[in-house]
């Protein structure tokens, strides 16, 4: 285990080097600009919120804060600490792949398309804070793997605290804790998470309510994104629309658009009501089976929530790590295979090809994002959390390939 | 605007599936606005206007017009004496990648158009004029001795001569360079008249801050020039003014407080001197700032735009005889105008 922890380590860090300081060593800011204003706003003594407007969750925007703690420039602080979120995140995927039982070249798979996300994403991961997203829930898997539901809760707490979208995840959780201990275990979870988010909310909300509440509103507002599924399929059909440039990103409107919006929304809630209603029948009370249909049902949670979202930012696809990596079976080596794929046409989209796309100077980025939507698609089917004949997901890992202790802990 | 009160705007526009377009309207001194006219080709996207006036009131718009492939060309189109619209023509060479169009017109209808142009993977400044009568010249490169060069801006006086300015690189390495014009001849060779350690970089702040170079000329004749290039890893803040005897040189004292500086604009004041804007990190916040340049050079204090414990930017001047300054509240997103001294 340490020399896979240290090779983890190192090919994270290596692969960071080659991408900051000699693939991408051009100046670069991405949201940095935003980032480093909070920090240098909550300096100055002024308060998020309150004297400030800002589209991220109190606690993302301490993070910020923090990151300008570290001496020297601020980009570079930054970046250093999405490193730190990377290597966390490797961790975790080899850790959570090791409980899972996946074997050797899967539990590579997962760690080296982690470590490899800089190369395939591009330098955004370095100019945004989604990384930290993925290394708290790949460690809230490794915890609920390993039946440590404070741990569990508090991560996914945490997470959701800094950027919202993970409280999605808590009916999974709760789901999981329920059959693994009790539903009221699981009640105490929901409500020490509810609890905790709420303190990191309620000051803001008493001291600027109006602006508080932006933060919700913002991101229910926003139109349909033009690298989103429902702007591919507006673009590759060639249907009616026009541009919007809005809420900080390029949109499309129109009625077309806005049906389609909705309708992805829809289809996002039906994906989470059915990935909820297998787990909870594919789960058996104080069964050590179903490992595996709980990190499928996260990981499809998140994939949905990736594919059928109004917007879809380049760095959303770093919330799929590593949860997307870590399913057996063939269905699982498609996953490994389409999201790495995904984040690559990514890139081809966005920045390089991503003003043709917005100007509709060529068509070329138009295929280019479909078929990155199109994987998208794949990557949900090949997650998708599905019951075996005896309750358990058909991933074709077998019990023994589990990590000695697990498989021990299991029987007793 | 022109000085009796008549205003032109132009925009782009885009109806749902096609070609990007360019739309102007006008107002009279009484503020109403006329139904908008496409100015540009329709069926070919066209994008980047800028619009100038001339002291009798008549517009010339300049815009970049896609061509085939990656390839573009700067058109323009010119407002006759009775206010229609003669068609658009290309003022720049076909088979190059133009872009970034800037324009200035002076009282007489002398006009001056730079831009960008992408030339055997080389980005030039290339130029073309329009002479009082309204003859145009054939366009040239006027960065010939430098290369790699970006974001110009002219700016024309009020007896026609015009100037350059841009960010590039030379055998010495990056810096602002100019170029001058005086009617019936050519550009002259580029000068550098600041250096830097390499190109401007954005301000770490939210929306993005212009980093090209400025320039303005002065009712008598003289101009003044602004801009940032990084030195001792920051983007600094650097003027100079082009005195009576043709010669530049840096205005004493140096405008600003020495800190990260990007954004910068002057404007020519109908009194004489000028106004120079600029966004700069101060004390732990960015600033928009505003300060009058007197002849000779820089008055003794500028003017913070920001109230405390707030960041400003992306300041805009409208020079002449009422100045006024619009910036963004970056703290709330909000567009603010302040009228000046």
């Amino acid at each position: 285990m340490r020399r896979a922890v240290a090779v983890t380590v190192a090919a994270c860090v290596a692969v960071w080097a080659l991408t900051r300081w000699v693939i991408f060593n051009y100046f670069q800011l991405g949201d940095t600009r935003v980032y480093e204003h909070a920090s240098r706003m909550i300096d100055a003594g002024a308060l998020p919120f309150r004297d400030f407007d800002i589209e991220y969750p109190p606690l993302a925007t301490g993070l910020f804060w923090l990151v300008g703690r570290i001496p020297g420039d601020y980009q570079l602080a930054f970046s250093m600490t999405m490193l730190a979120c990377l290597v966390a995140t490797a961790l975790a995927a080899l850790v959570a792949a090791r409980r899972l039982g996946l074997g050797p070249t899967r539990e590579a798979m997962a760690v080296g398309v982690v470590a490899l996300t800089p190369l395939l994403l591009g330098p955004l991961v370095q100019t945004r804070y989604d990384l930290v997203l993925a290394a708290l829930l790949g460690w809230m898997l490794v915890a609920g793997l390993s039946d440590r539901f404070g741990w569990a809760w508090t991560l996914l707490a945490v997470a959701v605290a800094v950027k919202l979208v993970p409280v999605l995840l808590v009916p999974a959780l709760a789901i999981w804790h329920s059959r693994r201990r009790s539903g009221r275990a699981a009640v105490h979870g929901i409500v020490a998470l509810a609890a905790a988010v709420a303190v990191t909310l309620a000051p803001f909300f008493a001291i600027a309510p109006h602006s508080t509440w932006r933060l919700f509103a913002y991101h229910l507002d926003r139109p349909l994104q033009v690298e989103s599924l429902g702007s591919s399929l507006v673009h590759a059909v060639g249907l009616p629309f026009r541009s919007q440039s809005s809420y900080g990103s390029e949109n499309i409107g129109g009625s077309i658009p806005d049906g389609l919006a909705a309708l992805s929304t829809l289809v996002l809630v039906a994906c989470l009501v059915a990935i909820i209603a297998v787990l909870a029948r594919g789960l058996r009370p104080r069964a050590d089976a179903g490992r595996e249909l709980w990190v499928a049902a996260v990981a499809a949670t998140l994939v949905a929530t990736v594919t059928f979202g109004k917007v879809i930012s380049p760095q959303y696809l770093v919330w799929l790590l590593p949860a997307a990596l870590l399913i057996g079976g063939r269905r699982g080596t498609v996953a490994a295979i389409a999201l790495p794929v995904a984040m690559g046409l990514t890139q081809l989209v966005f920045p390089l090809l991503y003003a043709d796309l917005v100007e509709r100077a060529a068509t070329v980025p138009v295929w280019l994002l479909a078929g990155r939507n199109a994987l998208l698609l794949v990557l949900l089917w090949s997650v998708w959390p599905r019951r075996g004949p005896r309750g358990r997901q058909t991933t074709g890992v077998a019990p023994d390939r589990r990590e000695p202790e697990l498989a021990a802990q299991s029987q007793g | 605007m022109d000085p009796t009160g008549h205003a032109v705007a132009v925009w782009e526009w885009q109806s749902v599936g096609k070609s990007r377009a360019i739309e102007m309207s006008s107002a009279g001194p009484d503020g109403v606005w006329r139904p908008p006219a496409m100015l540009s080709t329709s069926g070919w996207s066209a994008r980047d206007a800028q619009v100038a006036v001339d002291g009798a009131g008549r517009a010339v718009v300049a815009w970049r017009r896609d061509t085939i492939g990656a390839d573009a060309v700067i058109e323009v189109a010119e407002q006759r004496a009775d206010g229609g619209w003669d068609m658009p023509h290309a003022v720049s060479a076909s088979g190059h990648r133009a872009r970034r169009p800037r324009l200035a017109v002076a009282p007489d209808g002398a006009t001056a158009l730079v831009w960008e142009e992408r030339v055997d993977g080389t980005r030039v400044v290339a130029a073309a004029t329009r002479d009082a009568r309204g003859t145009w010249s054939v366009p040239a490169v006027i960065s010939s001795s430098v290369r790699s060069d970006q974001e110009p801006d002219v700016a024309i006086g009020p007896l026609g001569a015009a100037a350059a300015v841009w960010i590039g690189r030379d055998h010495a390495g990056i810096g602002v360079f100019v170029a001058e014009h005086t009617d019936g001849s050519a550009w002259s060779t580029p000068q550098a008249i600041g250096r830097g350690d390499d190109r401007p970089r954005e301000l770490a702040r939210p929306g993005r801050a212009a980093t090209g170079a400025d320039i303005a000329v002065l009712p008598d004749g003289r101009a003044m020039a602004a801009w940032t290039l990084v030195r001792d890893d920051a983007n600094r803040l650097g003027t100079a003014i082009r005195g009576a005897d043709g010669r530049w040189s840096s205005l004493v004292p140096e405008p600003g407080a020495g800190g990260p500086a990007g954004g910068v604009q002057i404007v020519p004041l109908a009194g004489g001197g000028a106004l120079l804007a600029w966004e700069e990190l101060d004390a732990g916040l960015i600033r928009a700032r505003v300060q009058p340049i007197t002849a000779t050079g820089a008055e003794a204090r500028c003017a913070d735009l920001s109230t405390a414990r707030s960041e400003t930017g992306g300041v805009r001047l409208a020079g002449g005889s009422a100045p006024v300054a619009v910036f963004i509240d970056l703290n709330r997103g909000r567009v603010q105008v302040a009228d000046l001294p």
